[in-house]
């Protein structure tokens, strides 16, 4: 567990993982010896939320729900926002250049092009489910959030889709499982002749990848739906 | 195997107590042993298996809560019990009682590692001929219905082998499976296009 006080630069070299979120507040290298406290505030950020944020990441078993409720919507709809953009411009273009990189290492090779078929259907329901979330789950949850500021009650509830949080997010598991099968395909069942450090990097870039999927979905799951669950039950009460 | 041993209880001492038992002995779960005082902040991750030492009131919270429903992973229990509020079973496997001792506790924990059977998880998972049939007509596109009719089978069966199959390949996606019974040759690729099945 990380504490606020510590160096930034020891929190990286203990685990050089987090080094995404950083990049997902803002924060660049380069923080000399300043405690986490520290360069938050340099670069304006909510010190609460980011040391959350880099615990739940580094332990997946560790959940402060209870702190995690304090924080307002928008901060944590941010971030979501923030590893989206992430996906679609490091770890999607990524994954696909080292598969054509494993393909090029094998020439003649039918099955390999079968994964990047595969690989190609998956993007592309990751694509339709960030693209979803971006343009309709959180618009609605921050829509939901300044309607429960300004007034704590709707006047006329019929201005908001009749859906629940609940039907926005139903599609996560299915992203989820094809990228594990991806995954299991190659260290499983892969036979054809391939370049051995490309396949390492590729199946690492996968590993990594599921890692920041799982802690993008608990965050989603366990922390915004609940939250809007509740202002949904407050607003459609009254 | 992947094994997650979990404490949840309300009392510091017992549950610190039995983790630094646990850390000490030659079970060797590292970080796969934690300590929670509430048993909201459990998840639970697909393909591990886990097991609850658990105080009574806490069984409860689990068992209605979702978490240990998933089917992606499978669970044991252990419940932590004090001598004087229950009958000591003569198995005694599935709880620690708070006057045990060191080597039987340890012992208990053991045997429920064990109880996941690690002789199936070692075994290869090859599929039955039936199971064959069954990935063979849904990597070419079938529903679960028109399975069942093709074989004559009742579609309740098609999802039983559905379910065996998914578990035994570790693979869950229909286009996964069409992948791996390309690879595996269990369909032939000359006659159709790739693109029209994945």
């Amino acid at each position: 567990m990380y504490n606020l006080s510590q160096k930034l630069a020891d929190i990286i070299h203990h685990d050089h993982k987090l080094l995404p979120i950083l990049n997902r507040f803002g924060i660049r290298l380069g923080f000399g010896d300043h405690s986490a406290n520290e360069v938050c505030e340099m670069h304006g950020i909510n010190p609460g939320f980011f040391i959350e944020i880099l615990n739940t990441y580094h332990d997946p078993d560790y959940f402060p729900r209870e702190r995690f409720l304090d924080f307002p919507l928008p901060l944590i709809v941010e971030y979501l926002k923030k590893t989206h953009q992430y996906y679609y411009t490091f770890y999607i273009p990524e994954i696909e250049k080292q598969l054509n990189e494993l393909i090029a290492s094998a020439p003649g090779e039918n099955n390999l092009s079968l994964l990047t078929r595969f690989y190609l259907k998956f993007k592309q329901e990751l694509h339709e489910h960030l693209q979803y979330e971006d343009k309709f789950t959180f618009p609605y949850v921050l829509n939901l959030h300044t309607l429960s500021v300004q007034s704590g009650s709707i006047s006329n509830p019929e201005s908001l889709p009749a859906k629940s949080i609940i039907e926005f997010e139903e599609t996560h598991g299915d992203v989820d499982s094809k990228l594990l099968d991806l995954k299991n395909i190659i260290i499983k069942y892969l036979q054809a002749d391939y370049n051995d450090n490309k396949c390492n990097s590729l199946i690492s870039t996968l590993c990594n990848f599921e890692d920041d999927l799982r802690d993008h979905s608990r965050i989603e799951d366990k922390i915004m739906v609940p939250i809007v669950l509740q202002i949904e039950k407050l607003l459609f009460k009254s | 195997m992947n094994i997650r041993v979990l404490i949840i209880h309300q009392s510091a001492i017992v549950a610190e107590g039995l983790q630094k038992l646990i850390q000490n002995s030659s079970l060797q779960l590292h970080d796969h042993l934690r300590v929670f005082n509430n048993p909201a902040d459990i998840t639970v991750h697909n393909g591990s298996n886990y097991i609850f030492i658990s105080s009574t009131p806490f069984f409860q919270t689990l068992y209605k809560n979702d978490l240990i429903n998933r089917p992606e992973a499978s669970y044991r229990f252990i419940q932590i019990l004090t001598e004087s509020t229950t009958l000591k079973d003569s198995s005694g496997s599935d709880a620690i009682y708070l006057d045990d001792s060191h080597i039987q506790i340890i012992e208990k924990v053991r045997n429920s590692i064990n109880s996941f059977n690690p002789e199936k998880s070692n075994a290869v998972n090859s599929l039955t001929e039936r199971e064959t049939e069954v990935l063979k007509l849904v990597s070419l596109g079938n529903a679960s219905k028109e399975i069942a009719d093709k074989l004559n089978i009742s579609t309740h069966t098609v999802i039983t082998h559905r379910k065996n199959i998914t578990e035994k390949l570790g693979i869950k996606s229909i286009s996964g499976l069409t992948v791996y019974a390309i690879l595996n040759k269990i369909i032939d690729t000359d006659e159709l296009s790739i693109n029209d099945l994945i």
